[in-house]
């Protein structure tokens, strides 16, 4: 009787471990496309993810054939692209490292000299104008990764203490928000995602930010978003649930109360695909996990609330930009 | 004989070039970075995550990196260097992508960038003009 009972736990035990094993992988839903429209725009390649307005309207950094323009903007509603230039005197000092697009479309570009030894923000219209500079003092050895500019006068810069940082602060993060004058305002005391240095020759920071229509800043680690009101308090933890382990954190997007968190899958040739996490921001819940349409090289994208992900997708050499709605 | 010497140099300059592509290249301090960049090959786009070097020493390139975009099946090739030689504010891409000329047929991969150079040239002198 023992032995069959302690047969019975026995299988009872082998089925469960079994069928833990048989559950499948989750798989992210397939969006669908909605729309396709022609840009008219010869394709180009370009520095890292773009960036979008309140509008939908694209803003990307050509990498593409020495380019005096800093940053395109591609309108979806339009033919007529936007150009962002720094004149030839300012391109010879200055590296362009990031820019920023306010939720109302005024783009900032966040340049440093060559010996890294000063940090300037370069002050754009929505025409394309430029309109000023703003120069910043940096703590020494911090390298910046995203850089936001809000609506409100406020300009974030995210980064982390470098090899030429003290040995101390080496890995650690630095999340500053300064005003329009390079005035550093706030400081975060948070550890806003650290890294292992050693890690970064293999693979991106796990991280991603966006500024909201409301002003608020949204910084996502490996684990969580961290939100900022406009006074950059933080106000606010949401937790990212990852549909798989081995997904790491490329991005976030905010509109419409949702936030869209890019997921990279990285491969061993240094190729990588990216799905969508969508949360309710208030509710703290998941929406989703979404991955583009096949056809789609999930290269840039937008994110609204209400009409889903606008990605930019190359047909016989010509730029389209694709729309998919979330529900 | 000279077929043979000519293989024979064939054969070394593909050692010596194997082995600086194999081989890791020293960033100078400010250590290495890695970022997400689209890479365009004919027909098709897809993502890669690029490393690269930070700093201002010798000859490297902090937006050029060590990889190259573009090649068969847009695999990468380290290209094993921060390369030198150009403006840090210009794309390090295309010549890093030059100078690997002769590599073989993945150059053939890659897309023509000439279309949106002339078409973003065309624009900036008319918004020039207008300005």
């Amino acid at each position: 009787m023992l032995l069959r009972s302690l047969g019975a736990v026995c299988l009872l035990l082998a089925m469960t471990v079994r069928g833990v094993g048989e559950q499948p992988a989750p798989q992210p839903r397939v969006l669908a496309v909605t729309s396709d429209k022609n840009m008219g725009i010869p394709a180009f390649a370009f520095h890292g993810f773009a960036k979008s307005d309140r509008d939908g309207n694209i803003y990307v950094r050509p990498s593409e054939g020495f380019t005096p323009a800093a940053v395109l903007k591609i309108a979806i509603s339009s033919s007529e692209p936007t150009l962002y230039t720094l004149p030839a005197e300012i391109r010879d000092k200055f590296n362009i490292m990031d820019f920023g697009v306010t939720p109302t479309g005024s783009v900032r570009v966040l340049t440093d000299t060559a010996d890294h030894s000063k940090t300037v923000v370069f002050e754009f219209d929505s025409k394309g104008e430029m309109k000023g500079r703003v120069d910043f003092d940096l703590p020494a050895g911090v390298n910046i990764y995203d850089f936001l500019a809000s609506d409100y006068g406020l300009l974030l810069l995210w980064g982390l203490y470098g090899e030429n940082a003290a040995a101390e602060k080496k890995g650690n993060s630095f999340v500053g928000v300064f005003d329009e004058s390079g005035t550093l305002v706030k400081r975060m005391n948070e550890n806003f995602g650290g890294a292992d240095l050693s890690a970064m020759a293999k693979a991106p920071l796990e991280r991603g930010a966006t500024v909201g229509e409301d002003g608020s800043f949204y910084l996502a680690n490996s684990e969580e978003i961290l939100v900022l009101n406009p006074a950059a308090r933080l106000v606010d933890r949401i937790a990212v649930k990852k549909p798989l382990p081995e997904l790491r954190i490329a991005g976030v997007y905010v509109s419409g109360g949702l936030a869209a968190v890019r997921l990279a899958k990285l491969a061993k040739d240094h190729s990588v695909t990216f799905t969508f996490l969508v949360l309710d921001l208030s509710r703290k819940e998941t929406v989703g996990w979404y991955a583009s349409d096949p056809s789609i090289h999930d290269a840039a994208v937008a994110f609204s609330g209400t009409d889903g992900f606008t990605f930019y997708e190359i047909e016989q050499e010509i730029v389209h930009l694709v729309t998919a709605r979330l529900r | 004989m000279t077929v043979k010497l000519t293989a024979l140099s064939f054969l070394l300059l593909g050692i010596i070039f194997n082995s600086s592509v194999v081989f890791a290249y020293p960033c100078p301090p400010g250590g290495v970075v890695s970022a997400y960049e689209v890479c365009r090959c004919a027909g098709s786009q897809m993502y890669i995550y690029r490393v690269s070097c930070v700093g201002s020493g010798s000859g490297c390139d902090p937006l050029g990196g060590g990889y190259v975009y573009c090649t068969v099946n847009c695999a990468q090739i380290n290209a094993a260097s921060c390369s030198a030689g150009h403006a840090p504010t210009q794309d390090g891409s295309p010549s890093l992508a030059d100078s690997l000329d002769g590599i073989g047929p993945s150059r053939s991969a890659c897309i023509n960038p000439d279309p949106f150079r002339r078409w973003l040239s065309g624009r900036l002198h008319r918004d020039l003009d207008h300005n």
